[in-house]
């Protein structure tokens, strides 16, 4: 029976786990029970992570959050897609949206056409980009936020403990496990006091305290994969005019420079690579790659990507940092926290561990993960850049065969494959496979069955 | 041009010859192998199939599968029951609430009980195979027809041997499945007559090989299979007419596995044939009344409750979600979702 939950760490993952389980499991957890959270103010939290993707709405939704106080308390702003300046040459850019560009019949049409007439500008099929380069907002188009995610969790914090969770300050420094089975039982604060419960989510960021220190369920590295090892971040000022909804990724010698604009000030950060360039350089160029005053000192953040083995283990599910880290090109790891709280409210029997649903939920959340994963790293592999080691590196570099077996069929069909479990679907691949610069050497025969004046009426 | 040869002499053969003529390539039928199924029983994605075509699909309608002899009688309607709420799946409210019978809430279920059909209703038909292979042939002319045929890709779409009799007319707007010692017979009614049909196959999956690619067999599946099959075209036209490459053969195959194990599955729980994979799949729906989805499943959330409430599958517990409105909100929102469900047939 879980009665007590105990949620370890009060970054934005910690919170957003709080909110919802206070909000969701208010009426089905068999009574009484508590809901737990401990922090700890010498460690703080990873203090950066502003981007989102759009079904962050819905995870506002459930928790009953007003739009219009959720971006006021947060200081968000709307994001309609990523613009991705020099990634695949100098000087050029491309837009990833949020939506569609009409199906993937039009996409082999305006493959044809492109080849007809060299068009290279498929952006006009898609509304969102429209509005990007309008930069108005309109209702009815996709959408997610930028914000600060401190605000966020504070804002969540707020809600959480009206709801009844309970927040601990302190340094959790051991924990206890039951000697047969291994379950955690308790955690125990430096202060000497110990924190028991039956279920306990690992928020603890990076170092995975419960999921990795305690239990030990090992890492699987994606460096080989994705190269980008550190980021350093740095607000600035925000410049005059009206602020560009969306997020801007600048593609740099060895990683890239991300832009996104708050309501009340601009995030900015160099993610790099360390083989490839000094912290010093990567700072300097951030720091000479601003639209404002900085209002901080830089801060260098070290990572590895990849992710848990297991992200639920006996008692213990890691959400959060804690269960892995993508670089946040495609702004997923709120997302994947996000998918990490809802799918183990479904998978959550209230009497207690099945392993059919522990197992599910590994399969499911490694899956997204390696989805994800597949999608960043086309980024840097399928591009024209060769004018710095770390570009060479990226385009030469072995990739998973998941991915091969993608590209490959898109490049001789046309035809992006989407698995149903796909968080990226085929807009999304199209968008960044073709800015990429992967045209593919055929298009589907059925987009010849249009006459040459009938797809310049549908192209124009 | 690419030219592919379909060998078969019905729906699965035909369909495949048709997708592949609309979608551009160069199509030859061999009319081999035993004789095919008369009558189709098939879903609203068939009738989606056809009008891409430019095809209207012309037969009696059809709401759903009455099974019969299983553990008890039970509906498998087209469509779906009530609304998702909050992201969360209609049973997990259905079950808080212990709202009874979930047909209730099927719009489709109701108007079949009632004998009534209209508009709004999700349906496929029974289709009269003969006659929806002529408006095929009129709709592609170039489709030829050979003895034998070299091309670019073969599809193999022979159907095994059924044994069918015709039964006098049947009102139903539906097909019936009724459940026999060694497998099941059905029931489908074409208007002037019913075309009844006994099976006992259990196909198994052929990977593509080369240059063939072997379609799922209609039978015993029923509108089950015959959705398997469009899903098999459907994802072959997207990659083909074209160059046969190792990258699409695997993607293909690994696909159709997964799609195939869900189908078997799906059967299986009608059977008794539980599977290690279905096992799992009945634990998540008695604890906590998960009914997954996976990649690649071309069934839904509701054509899973349908069978799994039919045949007595009861949860234990419903999403925590689901549990947050108050219980009077919820009485009235089912209540209304009744109302509106007996207004619409009693409209029809
Ligand atoms: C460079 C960078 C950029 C990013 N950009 C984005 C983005 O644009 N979009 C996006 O979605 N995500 C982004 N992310 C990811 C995002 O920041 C995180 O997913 C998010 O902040 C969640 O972090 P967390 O809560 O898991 O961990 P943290 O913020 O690290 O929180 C850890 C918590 O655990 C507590 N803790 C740790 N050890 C102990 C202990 N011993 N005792 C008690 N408490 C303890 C800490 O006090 C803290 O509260 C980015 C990440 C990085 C590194």
């Amino acid at each position: 029976m879980i009665r007590n939950i105990v949620i370890v760490g009060g970054g934005t993952a910690g919170w957003m786990a709080a909110a919802m389980l206070s909000k969701s499991l208010a009426k089905s957890l068999a009574k009484p029970y508590t809901i737990t959270l401990v922090e700890s103010d010498d460690i703080g939290t990873v203090g950066v992570g502003e981007a989102t993707i759009p079904p962050i709405q819905l995870f506002n939704r459930i928790l009953g959050l007003d739009e219009a106080e959720f971006m006021r308390e947060t200081q968000a702003t709307y994001k309609l897609g990523i613009e991705f300046v020099d990634w695949r040459a100098r000087g050029h850019s491309y837009v990833h949206p949020f939506g569609s560009f009409g199906g993937q019949d039009v996409h082999h049409e305006w493959l044809r056409w492109s080849h007809l007439t060299r068009d290279e500008d498929f952006g006009r099929f898609n509304a969102e980009t429209l509005a990007m380069r309008a930069r108005r907002v309109t209702p009815g188009l996709n959408y997610a936020f930028q914000f600060d995610a401190g605000l966020y969790a504070a804002y969540l914090r707020r809600y959480a403990e009206a709801r009844g969770v309970v927040r601990i300050e302190g340094l959790i420094q051991s924990a206890d496990q039951h000697p047969d089975s291994g379950f955690i039982t308790a955690v125990r604060l430096k202060s000497g006091d110990s924190v028991p419960g039956d279920l306990f989510i690992d928020c603890s960021g990076f170092r995975g305290l419960l999921i990795q220190e305690v239990l030990k369920c090992g890492f699987v590295e994606w460096t080989q994969f994705l190269p980008c090892d550190r980021a350093v971040a740095v607000p600035c000022e925000s410049p005059s005019g009206p602020i560009t909804p969306y997020t801007r990724s600048t593609a740099r010698d060895a990683g890239w420079q991300w832009r996104i604009p708050l309501q009340h000030r601009v995030g900015n950060g160099h993610v790099f690579c360390s083989g490839f360039t000094s912290e010093t350089s990567a700072i300097d160029t951030l720091m000479t790659n601003l639209d404002g005053k900085p209002l901080k000192d830089p801060k260098v953040l070290r990572f590895v990507t990849g992710h848990r083995r297991k992200v639920w283990e006996k008692n213990v599910v890691a959400i959060g940092l804690a269960s892995g880290f993508l670089e946040p090109l495609e702004s997923t790891s709120i997302h994947l926290a996000q998918l990490g709280i809802t799918r183990l409210l479904t998978l959550l029997p209230g009497n207690g561990f099945v392993p059919a649903m522990i197992e599910r939920y590994n399969l499911e959340m490694l899956e997204d993960y390696e989805a994800t994963r597949d999608f960043l790293i086309a980024h840097y592999h399928v591009t024209d850049r060769d004018d710095t080691p770390f570009w060479r590196h990226c385009r030469n570099m072995t990739i998973p065969d998941s991915l091969l077996n993608r590209l490959d069929i898109f490049r001789h069909t046309g035809h992006v494959h989407i698995r149903g479990g796909d968080l990226f679907r085929d807009a999304s691949w199209f968008s960044v496979l073709v800015g990429q610069g992967l045209r593919p050497d055929r298009w589907h025969p059925a987009a010849d069955r249009l006459s040459e004046a009938e797809l310049r009426r549908r192209m124009a | 041009m690419t030219t592919i040869v379909v060998t078969g002499r019905g729906a699965a053969a035909w369909m495949a010859a048709a997708w592949f003529a609309h979608r551009g390539g160069g199509v030859t039928v061999v009319e081999d192998g035993p004789a095919a199924m008369t009558a189709l029983a098939t879903r609203s994605s068939f009738t989606d199939f056809n009008r891409a075509m430019g095809i209207e699909v012309v037969g009696t309608p059809r709401l759903g599968t009455l099974y019969s002899g299983w553990r008890r009688d039970y509906f498998h309607p087209l469509g779906s029951y009530g609304e998702d709420w909050d992201g969360v799946g209609f049973h997990h409210y259905w079950l808080r609430l212990q709202a009874g019978d979930p047909g209730r809430f099927s719009l489709e279920t109701q108007a079949a009980k009632a004998g009534r059909f209209g508009e709004g209703l999700t349906h496929g038909h029974h289709v009269d195979v003969v006659q929806w292979i002529a408006s095929v042939r009129c709709r592609f002319p170039d489709i030829e027809i050979a003895g034998h045929a070299q091309g670019d890709l073969h599809i193999d779409a022979r159907e095994p041997e059924v044994t069918t009799w015709t039964e006098g007319p049947d009102a139903a707007l539906y097909t019936t499945i009724t459940k026999q010692p060694d497998g099941w017979s059905w029931r489908a009614p074409m208007g002037d007559y019913t075309l009844c049909g006994q099976t006992t196959a259990r196909p198994t999956f052929t990977p593509w090989q080369g240059k063939t690619v072997t379609l799922p067999r209609l039978e015993p599946f029923g509108d089950l299979g015959l959705h398997l099959i469009q899903t098999a075209i459907e994802r072959l036209g997207e990659v083909m007419p074209g160059p046969i490459r190792p990258s699409i053969v695997d993607r293909y195959n690994a696909d159709m596995a997964e799609t195939w194990n869900a189908l078997s599955d799906f059967i299986g729980l009608r059977t008794g044939d539980i599977s290690d994979r279905l096992k799992s799949r009945l634990d998540m729906f008695a604890l906590a009344g998960h009914i997954p989805v996976p990649h690649h499943e071309i069934f839904t959330e509701a054509d899973w409750f349908a069978h799994l409430s039919g045949l007595g599958y009861i949860p234990r517990a419903w999403h925590p979600i689901a549990g947050l409105a108050s219980e009077t909100d919820l009485r009235l929102r089912l209540a209304r979702l009744r109302t509106r469900i007996d207004e619409q047939v009693a409209a029809l």
